[in-house]
């Protein structure tokens, strides 16, 4: 597998936040598929009980691994699992949802465990909003999130309804963050380089070396020329 | 000794010491333990406590990615979640109401035709005025089954037989026990009879012939009810209900009688 280097002059010229972001986001997200080994002493099992000798337990979590389909639907976090010689899968299955805050129906590849996270969450919006990031493990899932902060800061939401609109920003208000932040938010590194590329170029437009000669060439020749 | 037997009991009703949510669908365990340098040439202790991901080496390809199925939670049954009830929901609920439903039925029908929404504290407290106002609407159903009993019945005919031989007037008694022998149990208070007495026995003038009572239920929604005159020992018909126009004894229940639920007339073949 060939990974393309990251510009590091780029990655650090990029806002705080978004690095912030990207640091969360490799975070070790909660088990799914095993849990954490009991040992009777902490990190230690007896290995021979006649001779009483105790060592050292490992505790490595087993390998999940989240191919391109997982980011275009929300498996809450389960995977496919490569192991010798065989290979598990997650079941799926598509389910319609209902987000408050867009106030539309969405039909998403989910998972079982999906719906009832969102069932513990008591909404889509509370689960998208409020699950910590490196739990989602699904681009579909910080998309989401991206347009809600966006349509939150902006207070874009329920603009007919002033009853509805109260009753949104008191569940989902103290979710805001400020419109730059949220702009930024869950871009996967490409996508956030050229958003700072193309931002730099709007802000210091790069100029023809044409214009700069021309330039030089009518200040020589006014010192030889007078009108 | 405690035997086994004894046991199981004890086990089942104790929770598990260490609950953890997992709702996936599979749980596997590893077969190998992962290799560990000797703890004097790495003091870190690797295991639960410290939470490193890595093992001290790489996994081997083989040995260290054979799994064991703890569990599949596939099939396992999902505990009912409690709602919050929007609106009326035949058979559930009233507005305002808190009930246990099955999770599929909410996360599918429910909560996507907002009829429900979780009954979540912040939701109780945005709901406030719903459920403190539940008993004071008085156009909204009363219960959860009323509107159904109603369905039923303003589509029932309550069957009276009466003597065709004593004389009677038509009480509020009879027409319970003819509502009862249609799975009905009404209290006589709740009945209101028509103003004018019905009198017998005429089989000629009010067999097989119509009049409507007003029934009460919980003391809020009113439905007319069909009841038919029948004389015992009085020949009817076997499709009496399809047979012809319905006829009432009262003139002055015509119009009501007409606009109430009738069953169709059928045209009898001739042979």
């Amino acid at each position: 597998m060939s990974r393309k280097a990251i510009d590091v002059s780029l990655y650090t010229r990029l806002p705080l936040h978004y690095r912030r972001m990207r640091e969360e986001l490799n975070k070790p997200s909660t088990r799914v598929h095993d849990e954490p080994v009991k040992t009777p002493f902490v990190d230690f099992y007896m290995r021979d009980e006649k001779k009483q000798i105790i060592d050292r337990m490992s505790d490595v979590p087993i390998k999940v691994d989240y191919p391109s389909e997982s980011d275009s639907g929300l498996w809450g976090g389960e995977g496919v699992i490569r192991g010798h010689p065989l290979t598990w899968f997650p079941s799926l299955q598509r389910a319609v949802v209902y987000s408050e805050i867009f106030d539309k129906h969405l039909s998403v590849v989910v998972t079982r465990r999906t719906l009832q996270l969102i069932d513990d969450a008591h909404g889509f919006d509370n689960y998208i909003l409020r699950t910590p990031i490196q739990d989602l493990k699904s681009q579909l899932a910080l998309d989401l999130r991206r347009k809600m902060l966006i349509t939150l800061a902006k207070k874009d939401f329920a603009k007919d309804d002033p009853k509805r609109f109260e009753f949104i920003w008191k569940k989902y208000g103290d979710c805001a963050i400020p419109l730059e932040e949220a702009e930024w938010f869950g871009l996967p590194i490409s996508k956030a380089m050229a958003k700072l590329i193309s931002m730099e170029k709007e802000q210091n437009p790069p100029q023809p070396l044409k214009v700069k000669f021309a330039k030089e060439l009518i200040e020589k020749l006014e010192g030889i020329y007078k009108y | 000794m405690l035997s086994r037997r004894l046991l199981c009991p004890l086990i089942k009703c104790c929770p598990p010491l260490q609950r953890q949510q997992q709702r996936n669908t599979w749980i596997l365990k590893r077969v190998n333990k992962p290799y560990l340098k000797k703890s004097w040439v790495n003091p870190l202790v690797v295991g639960p406590a410290l939470k490193r991901i890595n093992a001290d080496y790489e996994l081997h390809p083989d040995k260290d990615f054979l799994y064991e199925v703890v569990k599949n939670t596939e099939n396992d049954k999902m505990d009912d979640i409690e709602v919050l009830l929007l609106k009326h929901v035949k058979g559930l609920g009233v507005a305002g109401d808190i009930v246990k439903v099955r999770p599929g039925i909410f996360r599918h029908h429910l909560y996507l035709k907002r009829e429900a929404t979780y009954a979540s504290p912040e939701n109780l407290e945005l709901y406030k005025d719903l459920i403190e106002n539940k008993q004071r609407d008085i156009n909204a159903p009363s219960s959860a089954l009323s509107p159904i009993t109603v369905e039923k019945l303003s589509k029932t005919y309550a069957v009276l037989e009466l003597s065709s031989t004593q004389p009677w007037t038509v009480e509020p008694w009879h027409v319970r026990i003819a509502l009862r022998n249609e799975g009905f149990i009404v209290p006589e208070y709740a009945i209101k009879m028509p103003e004018t007495p019905i009198t017998g026995p005429d089989v000629e003038g009010k067999q097989d012939k119509d009049f409507a009572v007003f029934i009460t239920i919980n003391k809020n929604e009113q439905v007319a009810v069909r009841c038919t005159i029948h004389h015992i020992g009085a020949f009817v018909h076997d499709n009496w209900k399809t047979r012809a126009v319905r006829v009432p004894i009262l003139a002055e229940q015509k119009e009501l009688l007409e606009s109430m639920f009738s069953y169709p007339v059928e045209e009898e073949e001739e042979e």
